[in-house]
């Protein structure tokens, strides 16, 4: 039971209309498309970095905790509130500040929706990289907590390679800038610590990224191939052939009859997977690429390789891409993605293993993903109405994960571990990592008020990891 | 397990000798030590190639000098894969070299880059021209181990190009100068090598003339090459550039260069130069250069040529002190050093030359003191405000302070 004077003192500072706590309102906060769903107590929508810090005060005195939360595309469990609290919606702080065309910079709001900003700077010339393929929807502020990359990452690196800085507001209210416009100031990197720390070391209530040129030149290829283990094959030799192009994403034959099913963008139906490879830079070089691309794509056999001929042909390829997860929808009630990530030489390895899951529990699983990292995103299709089918896609899910693992990979590449993922950290992390990881954050946010429960095994204050107490001095 | 050596002299930091020298044989052992360093609150120094100790300030103590040339050095480069782990013991230039074998590289440079040690570039982390191109070494870093004062070998990251599982860890200990654990092992994902670079130089005795030059010639060349402006104490310039990409993109390049220098209103030759001279710009305030002091500079791109005149102006006011400059207007990065005739008069210009920086926001540290009395020197600079943060980071992860103990910012 909420208590009157904690919402009193909420609605004192943001106003009645930006507090919620009757059940029915709380609905749609308890979930971020994971299997994992829990209320909060209440959902407070503050509107300035001062709001979050009287309301972290408040949190604090009423002995609550706080969950930050953007747009909740997150995947992972990590803006679910597993153990109730304040639950932070940030989207009422979605102004774009300013920018500095010069110095290609933009001071954001956490809210503000990662494409929005690439749109607004269009004009200028220049563009925000990271491309989430939320990015619709997703906010700023979940990238940064998530650390999140997106298709053009291949190129262009995640989040953490273009934030230069990021006020926060701490576990006890102060707001403090960490970083700077620029790089290599003087001391720790804390804000290299904070990007990626899900949300359980401070709220980003102010960011600024670098923004990139938009590039002279865009060439997107659609190649098709008789089966994932060629197109797999032909990213590993794209990859070794010493080009870099912005993207390398794939689709199995499962998820191109699903686009083509809703999206219908022209992905051939004749195809085991498809290939969507997308260079950018100055005319030369990109027609220059280009052609290795094609002798690359035709010496391994493909069945067809095609470039987009217009903005309007590129967008429908991307359409395709972009709407996949959604797609999905057509050829089952629900899917559970997986995210993982192997060294690019053993895809080819693990698409296989994954294929023998599928047999193996009955389930199709179908793929798309961002191939040119080795970034895994298979996707079991299955009707959670049917009895058991829960823990059987839990267990394949692990089952993927492992395998993973095992070839050198690691468990999640951009969705974070949020409450999904954190009983599996040991299958990469020792205690004796997991305590310095500890230490970070304890460092931030010491009373473990802050998003509880997240990416460390055990309970709401992690108080059940190993070593971290004894080691205290 | 360890080797004790007993020529303590060339482990002297800051004038300061070690009580003693130890040389660990396994990452392992390495943790032991410094477990025990800790029960023993021994003040501890690691030592990689020793090029680089002149970095930060004077210790709170030195009892150990901790040489970490004996632990076994390895590079395990996954080609195909684009990544490569190796050692922190492992010297830079070997590790690149190993990498052009198979046409790719770590696209980095750094004062007396290839006489460090992989460890020893990611604790000073001192980016040179490339990371305009290229981006940080940060950027690069996908994993890394490290020997904690509590005795442990600990990982974060991973061998794989692309990874959020867990907090990041690497970043912190890049730039952190050993003060939070000491760099075992670093993997990195790398980048296939350029099919051609190369190194060009512009001098004239116009110096304003070759300050806008600069400027041009870094937004001519894009992410494809960088240019950096010396202007030596006699106030004569000279722009050291490199360019890099395709065959065809270098030429370009170098064909635009050209149009520029024919077209402009004063004659300038440009020269191709051997990669040997273009090293010697990044080792600038490094070698040989014990009566200098080097500070460096960091600012908007936009506020840096300002900043240079303001630097300029105080150089032609001061008639003693021999100054020189390397300005990057692309990175917002000004080297400037300073040859000190009279202590008082130095340390005057760097106050006011701090001054001038902080106008712009931006930061001035001390990279190289020479043999200059660092007690005199504000190191660091000012405190950033998150500096509180910083201290609880490092009592967190070394709580009786036994890393490198006061070298790093705020005497951390
Ligand atoms: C269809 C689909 C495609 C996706 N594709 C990609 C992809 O290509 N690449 C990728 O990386 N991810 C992808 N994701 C995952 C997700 O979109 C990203 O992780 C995104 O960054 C989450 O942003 P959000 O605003 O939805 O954050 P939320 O889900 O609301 O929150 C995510 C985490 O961030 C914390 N948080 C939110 N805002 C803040 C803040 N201001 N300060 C501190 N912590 C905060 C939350 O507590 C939570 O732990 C995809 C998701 C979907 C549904």
């Amino acid at each position: 039971m909420v208590n009157s004077s904690l919402i009193k003192e909420l609605k004192k500072i943001v106003g009645d209309d930006y507090v919620m706590h009757h059940p029915d309102e709380l609905l749609v906060f308890q979930y971020d498309g994971s299997t994992d769903k829990a209320l909060p107590d209440v959902v407070v929508f503050p509107k300035s970095s001062e709001d979050i810090s009287s309301i972290v005060k408040i949190a604090n005195r009423y002995d609550q905790y706080i969950i930050p939360r953007g747009a909740g595309t997150g995947l992972s469990g990590g803006a679910v509130p597993m153990y109730g609290g304040i639950e932070l919606v940030l989207t009422r702080m979605n102004s774009i500040l300013s920018i500095d065309v010069e110095n290609r910079l933009a001071l954001v709001e956490p809210g503000v929706v990662n494409l929005d900003l690439s749109k607004y700077v269009a004009s200028m010339g220049l563009f925000y990289a990271p491309d989430p393929s939320s990015q619709i929807s997703c906010t700023i502020g979940g990238n940064i907590a998530e650390n999140s990359g997106g298709p053009h990452c291949l190129k262009y690196g995640v989040t953490t390679n273009h934030v230069l800085a990021c006020e926060i507001v701490t576990e006890n209210g102060d707001i403090i800038w960490l970083g700077d416009k620029f790089r290599n100031v003087p001391g720790y990197d804390l804000l290299g610590g904070f990007v990626g720390s899900e949300g359980m070391m401070g709220i980003a209530t102010k960011i600024i990224v670098n923004l990139l040129p938009i590039p002279q030149s865009v060439k997107t290829h659609l190649a098709s191939f008789a089966t994932i283990d060629q197109a797999s094959f032909a990213v590993s030799s794209v990859i070794s052939s010493g080009l870099i192009p912005s993207a390398i994403e794939m689709m199995d034959k499962l998820t191109i009859e699903a686009v083509e099913n809703v999206v219908k963008c022209g992905y051939p139906d004749t195809a085991g997977a498809v290939l969507l490879i997308e260079l950018d830079g100055s005319n030369e070089e990109v027609s220059e690429q280009s052609k290795q691309i094609m002798d690359i794509c035709n010496s391994l056999e493909c069945q067809d390789i095609s470039v987009a001929a217009s903005i309007e042909e590129r967008n429908a390829l991307w359409r395709g891409r972009k709407g996949a997860l959604g797609a999905l929808g057509s050829l089952a009630p629900n899917y559970f993605l997986v995210d993982g990530v192997v060294p690019r030489t053993k895809l080819p390895e693990t698409l296989k293993t994954i294929s023998k899951i599928s047999e193996k529990i009955d389930l199709p699983i179908a793929n798309v993903f961002h191939a040119g990292d080795g970034n895994l995103h298979p996707c079991i299709l299955f009707d959670e109405q049917e009895p058991g089918m829960a823990e059987k896609v839990l267990g394949a899910g692990g089952e993927i994960l492992q395998a993973c693992v095992d070839v050198g990979g690691t468990l999640t590449g951009e969705h974070g571990v949020g409450f999904e993922k954190k009983e599996f950290m040991y299958k990469i992390f020792s205690n004796s990592d997991l305590d310095q990881m500890l230490r970070l954050k304890s460092s931030f946010a010491p009373n473990g008020r802050l998003n509880p429960g997240k990416v460390f095994p055990g309970g709401p204050k992690c108080f059940d990891m190993g070593n971290y107490n004894t080691f205290r001095s | 397990m360890v080797s004790v050596d007993h020529d303590l002299e060339k482990y002297k930091v800051d004038g300061y000798i070690p009580s003693k020298t130890i040389s660990p044989k396994s990452p392992e052992s390495l943790a032991d030590l410094l477990r025990i360093a800790s029960e023993n609150r021994w003040n501890v120094i690691p030592f990689g190639f020793g090029n680089m100790m002149n970095i930060g300030s004077i210790p709170n103590g030195y009892d150990i000098a901790l040489d970490l040339n004996q632990i076994p050095k390895y590079i395990q480069h996954n080609s195909e894969d684009l990544t490569v782990t190796c050692s922190s013991n492992t010297s830079f230039g070997e590790l690149n070299l190993k990498l052009q074998e198979k046409q790719q590289w770590l696209p980095f440079d750094s004062p007396l880059i290839n006489d460090q040690s992989v460890g020893g570039l990611l604790a000073c982390n001192l980016p040179g021209s490339l990371n305009a191109c290229f981006g940080y070494i940060r950027d690069y870093v996908i994993g890394m181990k490290t020997a904690t004062p509590f005795g442990q070998i600990t990982k974060s990251g991973g061998t794989v190009v692309k990874n959020v599982t867990g907090f990041d860890l690497t970043r912190l200990h890049i730039g952190a100068l050993g003060t939070l654990g000491i760099i075992t092992e670093a993997s990195f994902k790398i980048i296939p090598l350029p099919e051609r670079q190369i190194y060009l130089r512009i001098d004239n005795e116009n110096t304003n003339a070759l300050i806008d030059l600069s400027s041009l010639l870094n937004s001519i060349l894009q992410s494809f090459g960088v240019a950096e402006l010396l202007i030596d104490s006699l106030g004569v310039a000279s722009i050291y550039m490199t360019c890099i990409g395709t065959e065809k993109v270098v030429n370009e390049k170098l064909l635009e260069i050209k149009t520029i220098l024919f077209d402009h209103e004063i004659d300038l030759t440009l020269n191709e130069i051997a990669e040997k001279e273009w090293l010697n710009i990044q080792d600038f305030g490094w070698v040989n250069e014990d009566d200098f002091v080097l500070g460096r500079i960091n600012c908007l791109p936009t506020d840096t040529i300002k900043i240079l005149q303001q630097i300029n102006r105080i150089v032609a006011d001061n008639k003693k002190e021999r100054i020189d400059t390397l300005t990057n207007s692309k990175r917002g990065v000004i080297k400037y050093k300073i040859n000190p005739d009279n202590i008082e008069d130095t340390i005057q210009i760097i106050e006011n030359i701090r001054d001038k920086v902080k106008k712009h926001s931006g930061y001035t540290v001390i990279e190289n003191s020479g043999t200059f009395d660092k007690n005199k020197l504000n190191i660091w600079g000012d405190i950033p405000e998150s500096f509180p943060l910083m201290r609880k980071l490092k009592s967190e992860f070394d709580p009786v302070n036994i890393l490198n103990s006061g070298r790093f910012i705020g005497g951390i």
